[in-house]
């Protein structure tokens, strides 16, 4: 070699190639499987910067190459339905992303190629993997893989996630097309060879590089396939797009900056696609463009006797057909249905097992969540005690510092990991094998009907029931909903749900000196706020509630290994957005204590206290409360002296207020947080503030009507 | 002022039309019916469950119709209805081969007409 390339190569050497790849896909495909397998532990859970969908990425390095891998949301195609395909759409065409990897389920071919023929419009490095191939060939259904790759002129993948097969030939095909710049047709005997190649260092690419090669594969130097044949509709509908794609391309400089392909933006504008249409704001440029999509619309509806939306889906299910057609073939017509998995889906929508079982499974989940969470709350306590004593003993009980510090921050982080970790993380356990085992649609499914009323629809009970646990991941939940006004409506529901912490304060105040009748009473208003709220915010946020549609899709076995990774993610999501300002705040609140800051806070809160007939002393633990709802009875407690003595210090009405307070008067501060990110602080200062003022209302009344009563008594 | 164009004089300003689409007009005008068409057909909400029925109309509004249209609920398409959920709730079906739950208000929009196997 040349001295020239000599250095070159050594420059190439240091330098990792890193391939950023997003997967795309369908709901319940196996997509998470693949990225859990990619990513294992570096996976995080985040949002897209400032919008409310959830984003996954994580990493690996994997011959000689750093792949950032994003996990997109589950979407069905790629128009204007949720943030979430609007989201993907843009990310997908956005030079962030070098590769996409269409993960396909295997036997479901026609739904899941929808999204793969939106995808071949937008001409990006494609890679096809269909999963599930073990249950394919179980069901006697044939592939013809090689007709495929024929077809669509790209990398068509069979995978088998669960097992591990396949998956890592995602990743060497995704180094190919990325070393190449365009798809290698018939990889199977060429690929091994480059596969053998790979392996070696990297001096062996550069014998085979392109003279452009820079490393960087930017989507414009990607030579997408001629994928017309397969792509094209009807010719009434393709000489209208013709038209507008010469229209379009007068203005290619304009539309450049965007990397979308003309093609794709004629038939956007066709089916009236209100972000594309933004890009069509300059009246001057493009009134007439937009003119005259609309008569081709007209023209096309007219002709057709349908709208828009149904000839172009219909043209496109024609073109799929067509191609699994050629690659499909069935062995056996029938196949033995799994009966138990039939059964089970019945019982769980039955109209009347179907509730049992959700309420079964509500309490069950919420019971092991809080015998798991007490023993270990109960363990990480002790531990914490004999820290304590042991600083203590060294720096002396009178040092402010160590109190500030050690009591405040720390205590705030213990508080805080054994107050609600412990509950959180078996509870996110018990979510996710709910989620992977595919009974969540089932409760949507049967709570419709019920959200309804709430102002929202099914979906929304995920959160809520997400709620019990802890509201923070909750609220961070109510993600899923497709629209901004199902997510302010749920959100604000979801935030009134009684979580684990108030549980504790609801149990060990009222369920251990007034029994647990009273216990249900207090859920009773609880919900019935909820229910009440939900109305309100349903008649104050304009636009109507969207109808539920959703894919349901069998059960089946829970992956252990997607479920650890996804609880862990989202503890690791937890931990490191809320426990930093909790931490915070409980230093800061124990700066205020130590240096007597809370007597005038004390009689500022009076007036509110007196209003609910609770002793005065009780307002600072209410504020207290903002922070960890649990606070409000551990320094009541603490007060008291033991927990028998609260019997002397509240009278059974105090009681019953004081918890309703807790229960329903703001969010803790975690969730406050994650409300705002959400949606926005205003909004969430707002729920904040309405609650509070319930609180107090429904507080009063209940103070108040029983001084009336037993006035009469 | 002259009317220039060479359109009825209803649409006197109107912009004229490029020579193609005005023939493509002229020549289907007589499909303009096909757009208002009574559709007969039943609710999806009313007919039996467990029966195979064909989509005649997706009758939603713009938004949802779409969405719909995606997953792959168009007139000609064979639709599963699997059950219906208790209280007058959601109705599931299975179309193109996987099941999906649509709320009632939509499923209500939906026209069918029973499959005679």
């Amino acid at each position: 070699m040349s001295k020239k390339s000599k250095e070159k190569n050594k420059n190439l050497n240091n330098k990792e190639n890193v391939i950023n790849i997003a997967l795309a896909g369908n709901a319940n495909v196996g997509k998470s499987v693949i990225f859990n397998q990619l990513t294992g532990l570096t996976q995080t859970i985040g949002n897209w910067p400032g919008k409310t969908v959830e984003r996954k990425e994580g990493h690996l390095n994997f011959l000689n190459h750093h792949f950032n891998i994003v996990d997109l949301p589950g979407i069905y195609s790629l128009s204007t339905y949720s943030l979430e395909e609007i989201v993907s759409r843009e990310y997908i065409v956005s030079n962030d992303v070098d590769i996409i990897i269409n993960v396909i389920d295997g036997t479901n071919l026609e739904r899941n190629l929808f999204l793969t023929f939106q995808l071949l419009e937008l001409r990006v490095p494609l890679i096809i993997a269909i999963n599930q191939m073990d249950i394919v060939r179980k069901r006697k259904i044939k592939l013809d893989f090689k007709k495929l790759e024929e077809i669509f002129k790209l990398p068509v993948i069979p995978v088998v996630a669960v097992h591990g097969k396949g998956v890592h030939q995602l990743l060497e095909e995704a180094i190919e097309l990325f070393t190449y710049h365009h798809p290698h047709p018939h990889y199977t005997e060429a690929g091994k060879e480059i596969h053998e190649r790979l392996s070696h260092e990297f001096q062996t690419i550069e014998s085979v590089q392109k003279s452009n090669f820079e490393g960087l594969l930017s989507k414009k130097s990607f030579q997408f396939p001629d994928l017309s044949n397969i792509t094209k509709f009807g010719k009434e509908v393709e000489t209208k797009i013709r038209i507008l794609i010469k229209k379009i391309n007068k203005h290619e400089d304009y539309f450049e900056q965007f990397n979308y392909p003309s093609r794709f933006l004629a038939i956007k504008l066709l089916e009236k696609d209100e972000e594309i249409l933004k890009l069509f704001e300059d009246r001057d440029k493009f009134s007439k463009i937009l003119d005259l999509a609309a008569d081709f619309r007209e023209e096309l509806e007219d002709y057709h006797g349908e709208d828009i939306n149904t000839i172009i889906s219909s043209e496109i299910y024609n073109n799929i057909n067509k191609v699994i057609d050629q690659v499909m073939t069935v062995k056996k017509r029938e196949f033995r249905k799994n009966i138990f998995i039939d059964k089970l889906d019945h019982l769980t929508t039955h109209s009347i097992f179907g509730y049992v079982i959700l309420g079964l499974i509500l309490f069950g989940t919420y019971y092991i969540t809080f015998l798991v969470g007490n023993l270990l709350g109960g363990l990480l306590d002790e531990v914490f005690g004999m820290w304590s004593e042991g600083i203590y003993s060294i720096y002396g009980e009178g040092n402010v510092w160590v109190k500030i510090l050690w009591d405040g921050g720390m205590g705030g982080l213990v508080g805080s990991v054994g107050g609600v970790l412990v509950y959180v993380v078996p509870f996110f356990l018990i979510i996710e094998i709910l989620q992977d085992s595919g009974y969540l649609p089932r409760a949507s499914y049967l709570m419709d009907k019920i959200m309804h009323t709430l102002g929202t629809h099914g979906k929304a009970i995920i959160p809520m029931i997400l709620g019990f646990g802890c509201n923070v991941p909750a609220c961070a939940g109510c993600r899923i909903m497709e629209t901004e006004r199902e997510k302010k409506i749920s959100i604000a529901l979801t935030s009134l749900i009684p979580c684990a912490a108030v549980m504790t304060v609801v149990l060990g105040l009222i369920g251990r000196f007034l029994g647990m009748f009273w216990v249900v009473v207090l859920f009773v208003i609880n919900f019935a706020v909820v229910f009440i709220v939900g109305r309100i915010l349903n008649k104050l946020i304009p636009g109507k509630c969207t109808e539920l549609i959703m894919e349901m899709h069998e059960y089946r076995k829970p992956n252990t290994s997607v479920i650890l990774k996804q609880t862990w993610a989202r503890t690791k999501e937890f931990v490191f957005k809320s426990l930093p300002i909790i931490i915070i705040l409980g230093v800061l609140l124990e700066i205020l204590f130590i240096f007597n800051l809370l007597e005038p806070i004390n009689m500022i809160l009076a007036p509110i206290t007196k209003w609910l007939g609770l002793p005065a002393i009780t307002g600072i633990f209410l504020i207290y409360g903002i922070l960890r709802k649990e606070l409000t009875l551990a320094l009541l407690v603490n007060f008291a002296g033991s927990i028998v003595a609260l019997n002397w210090l509240m009278e059974p009405i105090q009681m019953i207020v004081f918890s309703l307070v807790t229960m329903l008067y703001v969010p803790c501060f975690a969730t406050i947080v994650i409300i705002a990110r959400n949606t926005n602080w205003k909004y969430a200062l707002k729920i904040s503030g309405l609650e509070i003022g319930l609180a107090l209302l429904i507080g009063g009344i209940v103070n108040w009507g029983f001084v009336l009563i037993s006035s009469f008594i | 002022m002259i009317n220039l164009t060479n359109n009825s004089t209803k649409r006197i300003g109107k912009k004229m039309s490029p020579p193609w689409k005005h023939k493509e007009k002229h020549k289907h005008k007589h499909w303009k019916h096909k757009r208002n068409r009574k559709i007969r057909g039943n609710r999806l909400t009313e007919v039996p469950s467990g029966k195979r029925y064909k989509v005649l109309s997706v009758g939603t509004q713009f938004g949802p119709k779409r969405r719909l249209c995606h997953l792959g609920v168009l007139p000609g398409v064979d639709i599963i209805k699997k059950r219906s959920a208790p209280m007058r709730g959601p109705i599931e079906v299975v179309v193109k081969g996987s099941s999906l739950v649509i709320g009632r208000g939509l499923a209500s929009k939906i026209l069918v007409r029973a499959k005679d196997e």
